[in-house]
């Protein structure tokens, strides 16, 4: 019956009954389809959410039950001196970072873009530390790095220089993870760029150097401007997953005492949260590091959007 | 070339010069790695460092195997990432679609609001996740790093992405023909979608092998642990034998190299569509 | 009818899915011996998986193996508990954890009720876990057990299980820290060893602090000692050989203000600016193993390691003397979960794992010390060669001061504040004099009275 309607009907002069049933069907359709997502996402995600948020305004610990202790654990937060060195080590590294990893990986992506022999070659060599286990990689950088054997000061003395304690120090701690994870980075940011580059029309290049531009004008007003979009995504969610740096940290740098790196110069938020919930049990004010990191996740994003406006040209 | 930005000779040769000394930078480290899981624990933590073992110490690989144990270990990821990768392929597949084709009252809030949970970092669902484990009695075991972690967003994006960009007639001839929307899910979009699905595959193959936070939180027992933690139970126990915790980092890694070397497009052209898409 | 049939099938794959799951989940219980799927030698490893239980009462039991070496020793171990109880229907299962987050499982396992029946936790942390309120008192145990004499084990150490007229565990075994030193190395530099400075009664900080000068060889990548960047060989050592110690003497607060608490500190710190030691954590274990550091402050549990990878000839001395003779006495009880369901069963298992017979094996075995002091349990110690000096551990056990757990306070609190200051004074960062006044100022909030 149904059928026929619909071979007779014009579109968009369906007979009421006919739609209501086509678009039930579709809704049924939808939900059963989506129903896995749905409840996973409720179960696994909502609901953790809401116990997090919860937890964070009491004293929860392993045991016993939480107790409420209202805005306790964020007074506590602001006035606990390891929770600003975690956000100051957090804070350097991100911005370190983002520099270390999103420069270099321009300048690749930009000779990469040209028709060099063998680039598609190493554009999988750049790419192969992204996808090795960032604690397999960790393990490795620390004894690359470790100040007696490793390679690294082994070649800073062949060039005529002291050998650096990156690992024992704690001046150097910090400038260690940022190393290990922005060589770890790289190349994911190269092929981002890449992809962004090869989509800029060569017609505008061709046009500019009609007129005469040099390089580096065609790069400053035609590149960077049309790579904007990209290079507003790169920054983003490299600082983004720079604020959530966990393996890195740890693998380099946990100690018998449960510091990360030496005097803490390793420790950034999300250890720091780690820490306070498994090691020192107190669960209810991890969760209220956890909702502070997830504010300033949600301000920096929301300024860099806003901020977007500003020099990002979309097409 | 017009729009080149190496134009003469030497400039080109200089460009060579560099790509090929941060290529070595990349990619070096691995092969010291290699190299040093064949040494003995001595030759190790020698100086000046020497790149090749004198004698190849291939036992250290059966010996790195028996402990920790991490044969069990490499096992037990295998086992993870394989049930992870076909959980994230199904549930996109499924949601992808509904997003992508269907029309539902709430569709586009829906869909707002699952992608505002990539928003949210995986640090403040770590305390409740673990209570709720406690009381469903799944730590330690390996329910707990499979079953919450099947469902993704960014998977479901990128299949709605991808089912979006295919034409509508193909969908409208088979309503036509009477055919269900579950049939033409599996029958023509699928097939269809093999490569978004291999891309999805890439990198969920790479989120669960890789994972470490959360393993590290919930599994305890040395026979449950993935390679993660493996490794990083083996610097800590062997910390005097550099060698075998050298050739447990490689079988560590070893694994995702290969499938990236065999797979590169997926993951590369993955990548760029995210960055392209994100715009 | 197609699109049923579709359904159908994606929803029964789904359903499967979810069995296999939950068949996986269902096995929470540790699988003991079986973990060692590999064996690296032989069969030994194969008869420590404890057969299912046909009808008889399972125990399962667990401690924390420092190395391979050390682990196999408590297979082992295992066996012959299943052996002796074979006749009362009790079988045992070992259940190795390794270093990282033992302490951490444990409390896991205690909060969602699966926890071993019989576990070992080191000394310090025995307040954290008598607070979770799930150790099972032994007392009675002991009062009804007419064949056990609680005497025959070391009193300073039953002295820390004992609180509130209960008794909390049994010693495994207890550890005193010893110099392991690299004879070869000595000896090819001219100088006396340490053990040879011991019995002249010359062996002290000046001693020790000359011998590792001598031996530091930067062209050689060469260092005269070290030692782990933690608080046993660490500011533990050097702030109590001075004649301080980190706690007021009831530990309720802390002394690390104090001047010999600041004179240990300074002492250790000048080992650093003047580099006679490997800067990092544990990087000193390896290359003492490979014949780089002329000596290692280590306990007991070094040994096994040492004497499987060192390739020179080697030995151990007593602690250098500071302003006083000082060492640790490390010790680890065995705890028994009060939420097991067979109080006897897990006795009769603890009994003999604390058996001289038991104790003297691991001995001989070479990992720990007994925690007893009868004839046989120590001269199956000091049979357990190399090293050959074992005396020098023992030497130390009248004046070691012991771990100790902190019912007044927090003791993770306190040790990860003054790590954390260490490393900073360690690195040139801060003073000796700021060390000491940092930490008590920081931790003053660690403590409850």
């Amino acid at each position: 019956m149904s059928k026929q309607i619909q071979a007779t009907a014009a579109p968009g002069a369906m007979p009421r009954r006919a739609m209501g049933a086509k678009a039930l069907r579709e809704t049924i359709d939808a939900y059963s389809m989506l129903l896995p997502t749905i409840i996973g996402v409720g179960i696994f995600f909502a609901v953790p959410l809401l116990i997090s948020l919860y937890l964070s305004f009491t004293d929860a610990r392993l045991f016993g039950d939480p107790k409420f202790v209202g805005l306790n654990n964020y007074i506590r937060a602001l006035s606990d001196p390891i929770f600003w060195r975690a956000m100051g080590n957090t804070f350097v590294f991100s911005v370190a970072t983002l520099v270390l990893s999103t420069v270099p990986a321009l300048i690749l992506a930009l000779l990469l873009n040209e028709k060099l022999f063998g680039r598609s070659f190493f554009r999988v060599l750049y790419f192969i530390p992204v996808v090795a286990s960032v604690v397999g990689v960790s393990l490795l950088w620390r004894y690359l790095l470790n100040i007696d054997f490793g390679f690294v000061n082994y070649a800073i003395k062949l060039m005529g220089f002291e050998p650096i304690p990156w690992l024992t120090s704690p001046t150097w701690g910090l400038m260690s993870v940022i190393i290990v994870f922005s060589w770890k980075t790289i190349g994911y940011n190269m092929v981002i760029f890449l992809a962004g580059l090869q989509s800029v029309p060569r017609q505008l290049y061709e046009a500019a150097s009609l007129d005469g531009a040099s390089r580096w004008r065609q790069f400053t007003n035609i590149t960077l401007p049309m790579l904007s979009p990209t290079t507003f995504f790169v920054l983003v969610t490299t600082l983004i997953n720079c604020l959530q740096v966990f393996d890195v940290p740890i693998a380099l740098g946990l100690t018998r005492g449960n510091t990360v790196g030496p005097a803490d110069s390793m420790l950034t938020v999300v250890p720091l949260l780690w820490r306070e919930a498994f090691i020192g049990s107190r669960q209810g004010y991890a969760s209220t590091l956890a909702w502070i990191l997830f504010l300033i996740i949600m301000v920096i994003t929301v300024v860099q959007f806003r901020a977007s406006n500003r020099w990002v040209n979309y097409d | 070339m017009v729009g080149d930005i190496l134009r003469r000779p030497w400039e080109r040769a200089l460009a060579y010069v560099f790509l090929v000394v941060t290529s070595l930078i990349m990619v070096f480290p691995f092969i010291f790695m290699f190299a040093s899981s064949l040494k003995t624990s001595a030759e190790v933590v020698q100086v000046p460092p020497k790149l090749f073992p004198a004698v190849l110490q291939l036992g250290n690989y059966v010996e790195v195997l028996g402990i920790v144990p991490l044969g069990t270990q490499l096992l037990n990821t295998v086992i993870v990432t394989v049930f992870v990768v076909v959980g994230w392929v199904l549930t996109s597949v499924l949601a992808g679609y509904a997003f992508a084709r269907l029309t539902f009252p709430g569709r586009d809030t829906l869909f707002s609001i699952y992608l505002g949970t990539l928003m949210v970092p995986f640090a403040v669902l770590i305390v409740p996740m673990y209570r709720m484990m406690i009381w469903l009695s799944w730590v330690d075991t390996l329910t707990a790093l499979i079953v919450p972690w099947i469902f993704t967003a960014y998977g479901t994006f990128l299949l709605r992405q991808f089912f979006i960009s295919i034409p509508k007639d193909l969908e409208e001839a088979a309503l036509m023909d009477g055919a269900g929307r579950w049939s033409i899910l599996f029958r023509i979009f699928m097939p269809l979608a093999r490569p978004a699905m291999a891309t999805l595959a890439t990198f969920g193959f790479l989120y669960a092998w890789n994972s470490f936070l959360w393993p590290l939180i919930i599994i305890s027992s040395p026979e449950k642990k993935v390679i993660t933690q493996g490794v990083v139970d083996l610097q800590s126990l062997y910390a005097a034998r550099v060698d075998l915790i050298m050739a447990g980092s490689t079988l560590a890694v070893l694994p995702t190299l290969l499938i990236f070397l065999l797979a590169q497009r997926y993951f590369i052209e993955g990548v760029a569509t995210a960055g392209l898409a994100g715009r | 009818m197609q699109r049923f049939q579709r359904t159908f099938t994606w929803l029964s794959l789904m359903g499967i899915l979810a069995l296999a799951l939950a068949a996986c989940g269902a096995s929470t219980q540790p699988q003991g011996g079986a973990a060692t799927a590999v064996p690296a030698t032989g069969g030994e490893t194969a008869a420590t998986t404890a057969p299912a239980p046909a009808g008889g009462t399972a125990i399962t039991w667990r401690t924390r193996p420092g190395d391979a070496a050390e682990q196999k020793v408590y297979e082992e171990l295992n066996t012959l508990v299943n052996t002796q109880l074979a006749a009362k229907g009790i079988t045992a299962t070992y259940d190795p954890a390794p270093n990282q987050g033992y302490f951490e499982k444990l409390k896991t396992e205690l909060a969602a009720s699966n926890a071993p029946d019989i576990f070992w936790i080191g000394g310090v942390e025995l307040a954290d876990f008598v607070a979770t309120g799930q150790i099972l008192d032994l007392q009675p145990l002991v009062t009804k057990d007419s064949s056990f004499d609680l005497g025959v084990f070391y009193p300073n150490v039953i002295e820390q299980l004992t609180r509130d007229g209960k008794l909390y565990g049994l010693p495994r075994d207890i550890s005193t820290m010893v110099v392991y030193y690299n004879e070869d190395m000595f000896k090819a530099a001219g100088l006396q060893t340490p053990k040879e400075l011991a019995a002249a009664g010359n062996w002290n900080w000046e001693t020790m602090l000359d011998a590792s000068k001598k031996l530091t060889d930067p062209a050689k990548q060469q260092y005269g000692v070290g030692f782990g960047n933690w608080w046993g060989p660490g500011w533990g050592y050097f702030i109590n050989a001075a004649g301080g110690s980190p706690f007021t003497a009831d530990r309720t607060g802390c002394a690390l203000d104090t001047p010999e608490a600041i004179e240990g500190a300074t002492f250790a710190q000048n080992l650093y600016t003047e580099k006679l030691l490997p800067a990092g954590d544990a990087d000193g274990e390896a290359l003492f193993n490979a014949g780089n550091v002329g000596m290692y402050f280590n306990g007991r549990w070094f040994a096994p390691g040492v004497r499987t990878n060192a390739t020179f000839g080697w030995d151990v001395a007593p602690m250098p003397k500071g302003n006083t003779e000082s060492t640790w006495l490390f010790w680890g009880p065995y705890l028994v979960n009060a939420k097991t369901t067979n109080p006897d069963a897990a006795w009769e298992v603890l009994k003999i794992l604390t058996s001289a017979e038991a104790t003297g094996k691991v001995a001989a075995l070479g990992t720990n010390i007994p925690p007893r002091s009868d004839q046989a349990a120590v001269d199956a110690f000091l049979g357990a060669s190399p090293p050959a000096n074992n005396q020098a551990y023992l030497d130390g056990v009248p004046y070691a001061a012991l771990e100790a757990p902190v019912w007044d306070g927090n003791w993770a609190d306190f040790s990860g504040a003054v790590q954390s200051l260490w490393d900073q004074m360690i690195a040139g960062q801060i003073t000796p004099e700021e060390f000491g006044k940092q930490a008590c100022e920081q931790t003053a909030s660690t403590f409850t009275k």
